[in-house]
């Protein structure tokens, strides 16, 4: 993956299940990063500590909560995040979802200031809860609250999994166009995984290839 | 167009559209979407959201607004629904319909947070004190998911017994396009409830208490006729690849998900090898399993927990078979490539 994001701090958050994890992994992956920290303590499965290893083999520090992969249920944030993002060079940040999973990047939000910061709102539009402009824009300013910083771009992630077709990219792409306008906003980008090849109609705006990490036990060997 | 949804949300908004308004519950991983979707989306509708102090209180909430004769519910996880099993067994004994989601984790004990399917027994053998049962149903899919809660609530009011969804956290986590019920639901009188007699006709009681012995004998014998009216007429399974089958694998939920991926990597391989996935765990689908029973010459029971269904596989095939076991348990999600060793090693043996 390119380098989009200039800052020493790069935060993805998003509404929940929108695809962070599955980005953030990508952006982990693309070794442009000295320490990866996953600050989602809503969601026990499905995060980016799961894919620790891999992360780990790529030279990147991963920073993920004690219980992570672990049978314990009680959110907590590890010492060395402070430390991570006052001190790496550059560093990601897997929010959690919606506001309560930012609540968490919240309390760190004075040091992520300090070193200056990319925060990326991800959204699909074929979620249950974000299935228009408003919907998005409303999580979106619940997040920002949550964790006292504002969002600097929108990354569109719309995709029905295997089922996705060109009708779903034009709603999502459409949306997207729509919750940038209101917010205020850019596009950084629109997400679309290297199987498929569908066309964003009638833009500039970037379009950036992802791999598929997260898989289901059916869909392993 | 579709909608990307996760299995806890598919159970929640299902049930919405199923017309049930009055959801109690209490969080615990890995369901809590459901109760999260239900507190966002339930006020929108005018219905009751209510997050109670314990599980226990939970479902005697439930137990009261079905008694008033409404689509109710509760979602909980394996200790969870331990602590829901004195209330539901109360519900089994006044006969009341009502939907309890278990979205499973491993267990016994506090055990950990990932799926599981360790509560078989507890949901169709003993789901609480006393002869009783559930109807019980088991997804595979987020569309299942949301699909089976209204089929739940519909058998669950039609022979006035309370239903189980018994999912696992993989299917409550993972996300699946899925097509959402546009139609109304179906709704059917319920003379039985209390919901005011206006002067107009003689109370209603529901109750779980009976004194005296022939009044009590009396009302079980006439509830386990309904119990095998649900036997004889709602056993549901689906035979994957089975017409030709010489070997079966049994399962059901996300461990049957699992197999039909061994299935297909075993018929690549030329081995002739069927699933069975139950999808109704009570009453269990005998009717499927005997249908194949003579054709196959070894079962396979593929599980999430240390062997539990494989007991109820062993009944209904009755010796006439080998019935043997494969299970990952604490959390572990077998794969299809151990599940294809297993079918291997059984089709060598055969052979």
């Amino acid at each position: 993956m390119e380098n989009i994001f200039q800052k020493p701090i790069t935060i993805i958050s998003g509404h929940y299940g929108s695809g962070k994890t599955s980005l953030s992994i990508n952006l982990a992956m693309s070794g442009r990063y000295s320490s990866v920290i996953d600050l989602d303590v809503v969601n026990p499965f499905f995060r980016s500590s799961d894919y620790r290893k891999m992360i780990e083999d790529k030279g990147v520090k991963v920073i993920a909560p004690y219980f992570a992969g672990t049978n314990l249920d009680v959110p907590f944030i590890p010492k060395d995040v402070k430390t991570s993002v006052m001190f790496d060079e550059k560093v990601l940040i897997d929010a959690g979802g919606d506001d309560q999973g930012a609540v968490a990047t919240g309390t760190i939000s004075n040091e992520i200031k300090k070193r200056g910061y990319d925060l990326v709102y991800v959204v699909n539009f074929m979620r249950p809860q974000t299935r228009i402009a408003e919907e998005a824009f409303d999580i979106m300013k619940e997040i920002e609250s949550a964790c006292h910083l504002y969002v600097t771009g929108i990354v569109n992630n719309t995709n029905l999994k295997q089922e996705t077709t060109q009708e779903v990219i034009d709603y999502g792409v459409d949306r997207t166009r729509e919750l940038a306008r209101m917010a205020g906003l850019p596009i950084l980008f629109h997400v679309q995984e290297k199987a498929f090849s569908y066309i964003i109609k009638g833009t500039s705006e970037k379009v950036v290839k992802t791999e598929s990490y997260v898989l289901t036990p059916w869909e392993q060997a | 167009m579709k909608v990307l949804m996760k299995g806890n949300e598919a159970v929640a908004e299902a049930a919405l559209r199923a017309g049930c308004r009055h959801f109690f519950g209490y969080p615990i991983t890995p369901q809590t979407e459901v109760a999260a979707y239900m507190a966002k989306q339930m006020p929108k509708l005018g219905g009751t959201y209510l997050q109670a102090e314990s599980e226990i209180s939970a479902i005697n909430m439930v137990y009261g607004a079905a008694a008033a004769g409404v689509r109710a519910m509760t979602s909980s996880s394996s200790p969870g629904i331990s602590l829901k099993q004195e209330g539901i067994s109360y519900m089994v004994g006044a006969d009341l319909p009502a939907l309890i989601v278990n979205v499973q984790r491993s267990s016994p004990g506090l055990g950990g947070i990932q799926p599981s399917q360790g509560d078989y027994f507890q949901a169709t053998k003993a789901p609480g004190h006393g002869d009783s049962h559930l109807f019980v149903m088991a997804p595979a899919s987020v569309q299942e998911m949301a699909d089976f809660v209204e089929t739940c609530f519909e058998t669950a009011e039609k022979y006035r017994v309370p239903a189980m969804l018994l999912a696992d956290g993989m299917l409550g986590q993972m996300m699946e396009p899925i097509e959402l019920k546009e139609t109304e639901p179906k709704m059917i009188e319920k003379p039985w409830a209390l919901t005011g007699t206006k002067c107009e006709r003689k109370h209603n009681v529901i109750n779980s208490l009976y004194i005296e012995p022939d009044v009590l004998e009396k009302i079980l014998i006439e509830r386990y006729a309904r119990y095998a009216e649900i036997e004889k007429n709602e056993q549901r399974a689906e035979l994957y690849k089975m017409e030709d089958a010489e070997f079966a694998i049994v399962g059901f939920g996300a461990s049957a998900r699992v197999s039909k991926s061994a299935v297909d990597k075993a018929r690549e391989k030329g081995i002739k090898v069927g699933l069975i996935r139950c999808i109704t765990l009570w009453p269990f689908p005998k009717k499927f399993i005997e249908g194949t029973v003579g054709k196959v010459k070894h079962y396979l029971t593929v599980e999430m927990n240390m062997g539990q269904m494989v007991e109820d596989v062993k009944l209904v095939v009755n010796g006439k078979a080998p019935v043997s076991f494969f299970g990952r348990s604490g959390g572990i999600i077998p794969s299809p490539a151990e599940i294809l060793a297993e079918i291997e090693k059984i089709a060598k043996g055969v052979n």
